[in-house]
C-alpha cells in the first residue's frame, strides 16, 4: 500500500469507532425514550448527539484532505467526496434537526426520527471505502 | 518519493490527530447536550459547512 493510502485510510478508519454508537442507536437504547423526565441525562440524545458530531467530524477530515490533496488523491476519494458534498449538508442538518425534535417532545414518533436520521448520518461516514 | 505524497501524508497524519483527539472528546461525553450547546454545535455545523472543502 502507498504511504499515501495508508495514512489516509488511518484517518478514515477514525470512522470504525462510530460502530459503537451506532449499534447502540440502533439497538434499543431508545427504549426508555418516551418516559424520560431528565433533559440531561436520556442517553438515547446523548448517544444520538454524539454519533452524529463524530459522523461529521469523520466526514469533514476526509473533505478536507481530498480538498487539500486532490493533486494526489485517488480517484476513488474525489468520487466519494463530490458525493459526500452534494448531500451530505442536508443529512447532518436533518440529522441535528430530529435530535431537537426529539428532546422538545420526547415523543415515541420523534424517537424513531431521530433514530432513523442519524443512522443516515452515520452511514456516510461508516460507508466511506476504507473502513469496510 | 514524491514530495507531494510527502506533504499530503504529512497532513493527513496531522488531521488524524485533531480529529482523532476531538472523537476521544466527544466520546467521553455522558449527558446530552444543553439547549445552548445544541446551538453552538449547529452554529458550528453551518460554518464548516461554509467553508471551501466542503462546496460542490
Amino acid at each position: 500500500m502507498r504511504p499515501i493510502r495508508r495514512t489516509l485510510a488511518a484517518l478514515l478508519c477514525a470512522a470504525a469507532m462510530l460502530s459503537a454508537p451506532a449499534a447502540l442507536v440502533a439497538t434499543g437504547t431508545l427504549s426508555g425514550c418516551s418516559t424520560s423526565s431528565s433533559a440531561r441525562h436520556d442517553s438515547a440524545v446523548a448517544t444520538a448527539e454524539k454519533s452524529v458530531q463524530i459522523a461529521f467530524e469523520t466526514v469533514d477530515a476526509f473533505l478536507a484532505w481530498e480538498y487539500a490533496n486532490r493533486a494526489v488523491a485517488p480517484e476513488a476519494a474525489r468520487t466519494v467526496a463530490t458525493e459526500l458534498r452534494a448531500k451530505a449538508p442536508a443529512t447532518f442538518r436533518a440529522a441535528w434537526a430530529a435530535i431537537a425534535e426529539y428532546k422538545a417532545t420526547r415523543g415515541a414518533s420523534e424517537a424513531t426520527r431521530m433514530t432513523a436520521r442519524v443512522d443516515i448520518a452515520l452511514n456516510l461516514a461508516t460507508n466511506l471505502p476504507w473502513t469496510r | 518519493m514524491d514530495p507531494l505524497t510527502i506533504i499530503a501524508a504529512m497532513t493527513a497524519a496531522s488531521k488524524l490527530i485533531e480529529v482523532g483527539t476531538k472523537i476521544i472528546e466527544t466520546r467521553r461525553r455522558n449527558r446530552e447536550l444543553t439547549a445552548e450547546e445544541a446551538e453552538a454545535w449547529r452554529v458550528y455545523l453551518e460554518s464548516k459547512l461554509e467553508q471551501p472543502h466542503w462546496s460542490v
